[in-house]
């Protein structure tokens, strides 16, 4: 009997050595020359998981020879942060993939990879494909958080609950790729197009968006000097940095340039090839609004700098010389990593659109002419390494600040030339959708104008940080330029997710823009500098001129630890808007973390789960409740809804007024939705009852937990005043047949607080704005804390003895005295 | 090698604020009476736009120059003699000096 035959509780402590288990494992597997041991029995891990790294289970005793997953990411979670039903005992589980003999194996699992101390458990192993030629150094093993050096208890072989069924696995082991090196391509020379910029505006009295495209040069008003007394216009400085041109052949008219770097997944041995395993998904990134040059004077030659494009000499000055900010190179951390993990990506300049000042339509044109561009790469037109690699019909858009807007309304717009009757060829099929940061310059347009996301995109997460001082939601849900929160609002795609983040700020995503907050970098611009206060604004006390430097100077500065670093922001990038794409395009089984049921940032990454706000919506899901302007009494599912309280009111939230005096909450809501605004008002208690109606509707068998969002009236006007806790509620669920269904109900202690999904209450944050506008020496602070929306969810096995195969109705019941409590989207979600 | 951030001469912005209007022509840019050229700012290029005013009436596509030196925006309506500018982004808004005065014949 091979030892990996130990039967459980026998209690047998084996602690081979290195040798010792590749010789078990020739034993089981054959020859296993093409593999790296990264943990046998009773080992700590040596390296950090990758994903593609294998784990083997011991077989159970005459079914089956062993049991083999594929790991799919490399966090390692703690038992308590993913569903039940796949715990095997206290320790540490990665997300992965059981491969079956049937080749089905796409369901994601979680599996115990270590022991609370950090052992490999008694039944497996953990294996690395080798690769075929060098690889990069190994990043340094990371051991889990909490871990001890201390030796660890025997494990049993097959410890308990959720292990795979082993009669549906067996040793099909499938051979794991190689962890792909990221390699990088650039487009040799500037593409030029004609795209249109777009003079956009919302007419005031009808609310229409309107747009009035031109090529023309002096529409523009690019015909205009840079400065007085230089013999150059915005054209030819344009043209030098070549972001805009004259149209040779029509030389009123002028042209956008395009430039692009992809990374891909390649291989260690090649500079250009492309890894085997293609073609692969492909994201696009478009970057937001910024400056598109600097300028300097030099004696000599200045030097060249990452992210900034070739010094250029400006004719018609003695020593003025003058590059392009290159937005587009910010990414290229995220870049990597996506290729790290078999994604493409195209960075793609925006310039031409950010020297116009571009809003939503010259975006959205600008990246049409990108898909085009990678039609040409795919078919050779435009010679590339990546020919033939790409996979156009699973394609993902990332957009930044402006270029959130950009992407949205491009998917948009792509989906209906895909549906013309002139399609382009080949059709390009965008899939998935990520704004990070993004604006909203359309959401206060009448409804028809308001871009919505929707089939066939077929996923959309928003990334958005608290601490925000571009974008910074000042103004509320109300305003003309409003944040992420009003994207999520309108999102249809199905599965839709938002992550609100405490201390994440605007620029600090992208690597060439300005960031002076970083610790340990050198501030570009101080306090009192016009550029300084119009980004990521709050007064820094590292900085030294913080309320010195301008008399009377910044009125306040807060923690510098408000502000998340920029690693910090970069690991967050990758584990959300990375892993979204991995998810969403590459088949990777990350979904759990877009639905907040784990975190995958490691510890120490500056950012823990306890700032992490989200809210969901799943695919298998049944909504009760919305709140639309539903007919009056009924819900989305045309029952009857009611309230016993004659101060609840269904409401724009934005528009409610607060609970003291008739000024609206626009200021404190980012959001852009009709809820319920539940409140007793004088009476003991309020509730609010839904009816399911007969049919179909009431089997909540296909959903595992009964989900809403919430917020409250919370008073955010200073840290101290902001309370940690939610007005107490309980929701009941009647299910059964007959005519008395029976009532069972659960309470805030049922809610499924694993992962994210605890709701935080607001997360504190001031903006500091100069009331004088864009000069002067005065600060002031305005407010922007919000009370954000965030996706409860309470599993429906807290509903003690309900009958779910008839679910009746919902009733939510408040206390008197508390705070308002703001309710939406009430539905039942397959978790 | 000595490198300087200071602006190349022949490269500072013009000084003080100006501020040109231009009437359109009927049709020239549909359903706007004036185009309005604002110089000798320094604007800063980001995610939010800015906005302008000129008394009440809010100057419509507004776009800041390529080299951040001052921005262009449109009139529905040519503004009352004495009208002033304003502009800003979010709710810092800038009074400024300069105010419409109609050329009168």
């Amino acid at each position: 009997m091979s030892r990996w035959d130990a039967p459980s509780g026998t209690g047998m402590a084996w602690a081979p050595g290195l040798a010792e288990v590749e010789r078990e494992l020739d034993e089981m597997l054959g020859p296993i020359d093409g593999y790296d041991v990264l943990g046998w029995p009773g080992s700590g891990l040596n390296d950090r998981l990758r994903p593609g790294d294998l784990l083997l289970r011991a077989r159970a005793a005459g079914r089956v020879r062993a049991q083999v997953a594929h790991v799919a990411g490399p966090e390692l979670h703690d038992a308590g942060a993913f569903s039940s039903g796949e715990g095997e005992g206290d320790g540490w589980y990665a997300e992965a993939v059981w491969r079956s003999t049937a080749g089905s194996g796409r369901v994601p699992a979680y599996v115990r990879v270590v022991d609370s101390r950090g052992r490999v458990p008694q039944n497996q192993i953990l294996l690395r494909s080798r690769p075929i030629l060098p690889a990069a150094a190994p990043v340094p093993a990371a051991p889990p958080q909490g871990l001890d050096d201390a030796p660890g208890p025997e494990e049993p072989p097959w410890p308990g609950l959720g292990t795979p069924d082993p009669s549906a696995l067996d040793g099909g082991l499938e051979e794991a790729s190689p962890t792909p090196t990221p390699r990088s391509w650039e487009l040799p020379a500037t593409e030029w197009v004609n795209v249109n910029y777009y003079l956009e505006w919302i007419k005031g009295d009808t609310l229409e968006y309107l747009t009035q495209p031109t090529r023309k040069i002096a529409d523009r008003g690019l015909d205009q000097p840079i400065f007085s007394g230089l013999p150059l216009t915005l054209i030819d400085l344009l043209a030098l940095l070549e972001i805009e041109r004259p149209d040779p052949a029509s030389p009123a008219d002028f042209q956008m340039g395009l430039k692009t770097k992809a990374f891909y997944p390649g291989t260690a041995a090649s500079p250009t090839a492309v890894a085997p395993g293609g073609p692969y998904p492909v994201v696009l990134i478009l970057p937001g609004n910024h400056g598109v040059r600097e300028v300097r004077q030099s004696l000599v030659t200045p030097p060249a700098t990452a992210g900034r494009g070739p010094w250029k000499k400006i004719p018609g000055t003695a020593d003025g010389w003058v590059r392009e900010i290159l937005s587009h190179a910010g990414y290229e951390y995220l870049q990597e990593d996506l290729a790290r993990n078999g994604v493409m990506s195209f960075a793609i300049s925006t310039n031409p659109a950010n020297a116009l000042d571009g809003m939503v339509q010259t975006r959205a044109d600008l990246l049409v002419a990108y898909l085009d561009l990678l039609r040409r790469i795919q078919s050779g037109g435009v010679p590339s390494p990546l020919t033939g690699h790409l996979d156009l019909g699973r394609v993902g858009l990332l957009g930044h600040s402006r270029g959130g807007d950009g992407v949205i309304k491009a998917a948009i717009d792509n989906a209906r030339m895909n549906a013309s009757s002139a399609p382009p060829a080949p059709p390009i099929q965008i899939r998935a959708v990520c704004a990070l940061a993004p604006t909203d310059s359309m959401g206060t347009a009448r409804p028809a104008d308001r871009p919505v996301l929707g089939s066939p995109v077929e996923r959309f997460l928003v990334v958005y940080g608290s601490h925000d001082g571009d974008v910074s939601g000042v103004g509320g849900g109300l305003e003309r330029t409003g944040t992420g929160f009003r994207h999520y609002d309108r999102s249809m795609t199905g599965w839709d997710a938002m992550i609100f983040v405490r201390g994440v700020a605007h620029n600090r995503f992208n690597t060439t823009w300005d960031n002076s907050h970083s610790p340990g970098a050198t501030p570009i611009f101080k306090h009192g500098d016009p550029s300084h206060r119009l980004v990521d604004q709050s007064p820094d006390p590292s900085d030294p001129t913080c309320g010195v430097a301008a008399p009377p100077g910044p009125p306040a500065c807060p923690s510098p630890t408000e502000y998340r670093s920029i690693e910090a922001h970069k690991a967050l990038a990758r584990e959300y808007i990375g892993g979204f794409f991995r998810w969403a395009l590459g088949g990777e089984a990350l979904e759990a973390r877009f639905k907040g049921e784990v975190f995958p940032l490691a510890a120490g990454a500056g950012i823990t789960a306890a700032d992490v706000a989200i809210q969901y919506l799943v695919p298998t899901r049944c909504l009760i409740d919305g709140f639309q302007r539903e007919p009056p009494g009924r819900n989305a599912l045309a029952g009857p809804a009611s309230y016993t309280s004659s101060q609840t009111v269904e409401f724009e939230l934005a528009s409610r007024p607060d609970g003291t005096s008739t000024v609206p909450l626009a200021p404190r809501v980012p959001h852009q939705t009709r809820i319920l605004d539940a409140r007793p008002g004088s009476a003991a208690q309020m509730v609010y009852r839904t009816e399911i109606p007969a049919g179909p509707a009431r089997n909540a068998r296909p959903y595992s937990h009964i989900c809403f969002r919430m917020t409250a009236g919370f008073d955010v006007s200073a840290p101290g005043l902001i309370v940690s806790s939610f007005p107490p509620w309980k929701l009941r669920i009647f299910t059964g047949e007959g005519a008395s269904p029976a009532a069972s109900e659960a309470g805030p202690a049922a809610l499924d607080t694993r992962g994210v999904r605890t709701p935080k209450p607001p997360f504190f944050h001031e903006l500091w704005i100069p009331p004088s506008g864009l000069s002067g020496p005065k600060g002031a602070v305005i407010n922007v804390t919000k009370l954000h929306f965030q996706t409860v969810a309470i599993p429906l096995a807290a509903f003690r003895g309900a009958d779910l195969d008839q679910l009746r109705a919902v009733e939510l019941e408040l206390g008197a005295g508390t705070m308002p409590f703001y309710f939406d989207t009430l539905c039942l979600m397959a978790l | 090698m000595t490198t300087s951030d200071s602006t190349p001469r022949g490269l500072e912005p013009p000084s003080g604020l100006t501020a040109r209007f231009e009437p359109l022509a009927p049709g020239q840019v549909p359903g706007f009476a004036m185009r309005v050229t604002v110089r000798g700012v320094e604007l800063e290029l980001r995610g939010l736009p800015l906005v302008a005013r000129l008394g009440g009436q809010e100057l419509r596509g507004v776009s800041v120059s390529p080299v951040g030196d001052g921005f262009v925006g449109l009139l529905e309506h040519t503004p009352r003699e004495g009208d002033r500018l304003s502009f800003g982004y979010g709710p810092a808004q800038r009074s400024t000096d300069v105010v419409f005065r109609a050329l009168v014949a």
